[in-house]
């Protein structure tokens, strides 16, 4: 069977990001619950990870969150969007036909008025489309947003968007490399693959998809 | 002639009930991939569709009938994911030529489980690792947690796929697929892993 990750936190992670949102010490919560000073520590340095239920008890008390929560088997919505805040940043979301010119609508964005999703990563220079045609159907489905990264170096078998001179088009497809020839290959059969031509050229490679329920 | 088959079956529906909403709610898949075998003469990749609990079946080109989405909502997560995976090996010439006849198909393995029920995972999102592999984040919708795993290794968790929505199993097939093209490590025939 295959090893499925799932991200439960653990109890010294959540209590460390509790003290650290309240902006407390250890040895200031021992203190105010009334618990000995090397228990809390234990519990946050990961040596007690079977603490009493009482003292699990008061420290869910003193935070107000319940004992699943400071377990770590429920996610703590407030904390969550706070300590993921940090590492996030947003994106711009852009239209198909400004994707060749995005330096420009980069730089020219109104971060109030344009859509953006976030990322949890540095972005500098990313920004993301949505995909609005069937050629990528049914691997990828309309309304699946793409984070596209133009400063990677696309390479065969990556999923690019490329911008065809002849029909002033943006397009998502599959780059395939035979030799010298690139083509640009559709997953859904109905689309032909195409062939880049000199003046064609890729804008960015796609470096993560979301489906479109998540933004 | 299979559209035929399925009035047939809409008359036995609107009859018997058998495929009509159940009382608590749920409905049921009323297509199954039975298998799967290369025609030498077509030269393509043909897909055995049967109707469940009916002595009745059907043959489909695979590049006709994953486009086809009236018949693919009506076939299981884990069906529609093998149907992805032969998809994209197909598309990208890596064909089993050894079950070249109807006598040699390769069988699905039968789910017993064909009540359709609301997912409860979704594919949240898609990346590649450092390595090239590409990891797919489900998210549990009722519970706020994330799973992530490998594509490819969703062919040895039928039960995930089970939580999937038909559609987002098909594309995770082609995901699983698109990795095993890349690494080139196919070591056995496409979709031996479910059947």
């Amino acid at each position: 069977m295959a090893a499925a990750t799932f991200e439960q936190p653990s109890l010294n992670h959540v209590l460390g990001l509790l003290l650290k949102d309240a902006g407390i010490s250890a040895a200031k919560l021992a203190e105010r619950i009334n618990i000995p000073r090397a228990t809390i520590s234990g519990i946050v340095s990961g040596r007690t990870t079977d603490p009493r239920a009482s003292t699990l008890e008061v420290i869910a008390k003193y935070f107000d969150v319940s004992v699943d929560q400071l377990l770590g088997k429920q996610p703590i919505s407030s904390l969550h969007q706070k300590t993921n805040s940090a590492n996030l940043v947003s994106i711009p979301v852009i239209a198909w036909d400004k994707a060749s010119v995005w330096p420009q609508v980069l730089s020219g964005i109104d971060a109030n008025t344009v859509e953006s999703i976030t990322v949890d990563e540095a972005a500098h220079g990313k920004f993301a489309l949505k995909i609005t045609e069937d050629a990528m159907w049914p691997q990828f489905q309309p309304g699946t947003t793409l984070i596209v990264d133009p400063n990677k170096t696309s390479k065969n078998r990556d999923f690019v968007i490329a911008y065809l001179e002849s029909n002033d088009e943006t397009v998502f497809r599959q780059l395939l490399c035979e030799g010298k020839r690139r083509i640009l290959s559709a997953i859904n059969p109905d689309f032909p693959s195409l062939e880049m031509q000199e003046n064609d050229k890729i804008l960015g490679v796609v470096i993560q998809t979301r489906s479109n329920f998540s933004t | 002639m299979f559209k035929g088959l399925l009035k047939v079956a809409g008359d036995i529906k609107n009859t018997y009930g058998r495929f009509s909403k159940s009382s608590d709610g749920y409905w049921e898949y009323y297509l199954k991939l039975d298998g799967y075998y290369y025609d030498s003469k077509k030269q393509c990749v043909m897909a055995v569709l049967i109707l469940r609990n009916k002595r009745i079946a059907e043959t489909f080109p695979l590049k006709q009938l994953v486009k086809d989405r009236h018949y693919l909502e009506q076939l299981h997560p884990v069906d529609t994911f093998i149907i992805g995976l032969l998809a994209n090996n197909e598309r990208n010439n890596i064909v089993d030529k050894s079950c070249n006849s109807r006598m040699k198909m390769r069988r699905v393995k039968s789910h017993n489980c064909f009540i359709k029920s609301k997912p409860i995972l979704r594919i949240d999102r898609t990346y590649e690792d450092e390595n090239g592999n590409e990891i797919t984040v489900l998210n549990a919708v009722n519970l706020g947690q994330e799973i992530k795993i490998p594509t490819i290794e969703l062919s040895q968790n039928p039960a995930l796929l089970y939580a999937l929505d038909t559609f987002q199993a098909m594309a995770a097939g082609y995901g699983a697929s698109e990795t095993f093209v890349r690494h080139n490590t196919m070591s056995r025939p496409h979709g031996t892993a479910l059947t």
